[in-house]
């Protein structure tokens, strides 16, 4: 009798309690299996200005490519080397020192001055300036879910048609 | 007597306050499943709905500014421009051969058209194209096109809009 009293009590399997504490272990694991998931998710998501940010200075570098064209004397050389000019589309483009917000990203065209060496090749200094030569920056910044991002493009434009 | 009352309280099993307690935890770690798993579910429609706009709208726009690009000039004639849905044909030499190249809506869907051929699809069935104008834009040396494009997918209870605009100067009208 004693025996059977004895088998009968190891035998009981899980309390309630074991039970309780077994699903709650297991699903603690799942939902921080989940919860990294949903982080991954979510800082891929973040990934999708890249694609907006990328053809905002692509199409910014056209848009200078295309004024230059119009006008070197009018549309580039007037403009001042290191101040950040905001480009606006209103039938045609132009660019302005008003800023300008396009969404959540801010873009600036910065213009540079271009020295060239003796062989007319292009020099960081000790050069002469080239009049007929910009350096231009495009930045495009704009506020990420982790922070202040900006993303900038740079290219040579010249004064191709001297005009 | 005593004996008894103790093996008793030994076989007494749990009480209605045990009970309680012990659903309460067991309800509360399935809510806490549940809305993990719901954020997770939402997360991923999410992030579907995103790569479905990002995707076709990164290859439509691609291919349209490469073709903008290597054009001579934009056949005006059989051009809607500035106005949604527009249509965009261009022409232009490779390798001395003459060619057309066009872009228009099918559908919901854009679609690319080379030498007067069967028009390909250029997005994905996935998405919508609801707004697409070219814009075309002139000086004395070239010619350059605006493209605006908005691009919608829905995926579940998850809508997602890309409107993205691209500008290129046509470097065969120099």
């Amino acid at each position: 009798m004693y025996k059977y009293i004895k088998n009968k009590k190891g035998q009981g399997g899980f309390g309630m309690a074991e039970a309780v504490i077994a699903v709650s272990i297991l699903s603690s694991f799942i939902i921080v299996v989940a919860g990294v998931n949903i982080l991954y998710l979510n800082l891929s998501l973040g990934n999708k200005q890249p694609l907006s940010s990328s053809i905002m200075l692509e199409e910014a570098i056209e848009a200078v490519r295309f004024m230059r064209d119009g006008s070197w004397k009018d549309n580039i050389l007037p403009l001042s080397v290191g101040t950040p000019y905001y480009l606006n589309y209103s039938s045609g483009w132009n660019l302005s020192t008003t800023p300008v917000q396009n969404g959540i990203f801010t873009r600036t065209v910065t213009f540079g001055e271009v020295e060239r060496d003796v062989n007319g090749a292009i020099v960081a200094s000790l050069g002469t300036v080239d009049p007929d030569t910009r350096l231009v920056t495009v930045n495009v910044s704009w506020q990420g879910k982790s922070g202040a991002t900006s993303r900038n493009m740079k290219t040579y434009i010249t004064n191709l048609f001297s005009n | 007597m005593f004996i008894l009352n103790k093996k008793n309280k030994k076989n007494s099993g749990i009480t209605l306050i045990e009970t309680i307690i012990y659903s309460v935890i067991l309800l509360l770690v399935l809510f806490a499943i549940t809305t993990t798993l719901g954020s997770l579910t939402s997360s991923h429609r999410e992030a579907l709905v995103n790569r479905l706009v990002q995707s076709s709208g990164s290859v439509a726009m691609e291919k349209m500014m490469r073709e903008i690009r290597s054009a001579e000039a934009v056949n005006l004639g059989s051009s809607s421009l500035g106005v949604s849905p527009g249509a965009l044909s261009l022409t232009g030499i490779n390798e001395q051969t003459p060619y057309s190249v066009s872009f228009n809506l099918g559908g919901g869907i854009l679609q690319v058209t080379k030498d007067g051929g069967s028009p390909g699809n250029l997005t994905s069935s996935a998405t919508t194209i609801t707004e697409l104008i070219f814009e075309r834009l002139t000086n004395s040396n070239s010619e350059g096109v605006r493209v605006t494009l908005e691009i919608q997918a829905t995926v579940g209870n998850k809508t997602k809009t890309l409107e993205l605009t691209d500008f290129a100067v046509l470097r065969g009208s120099y």
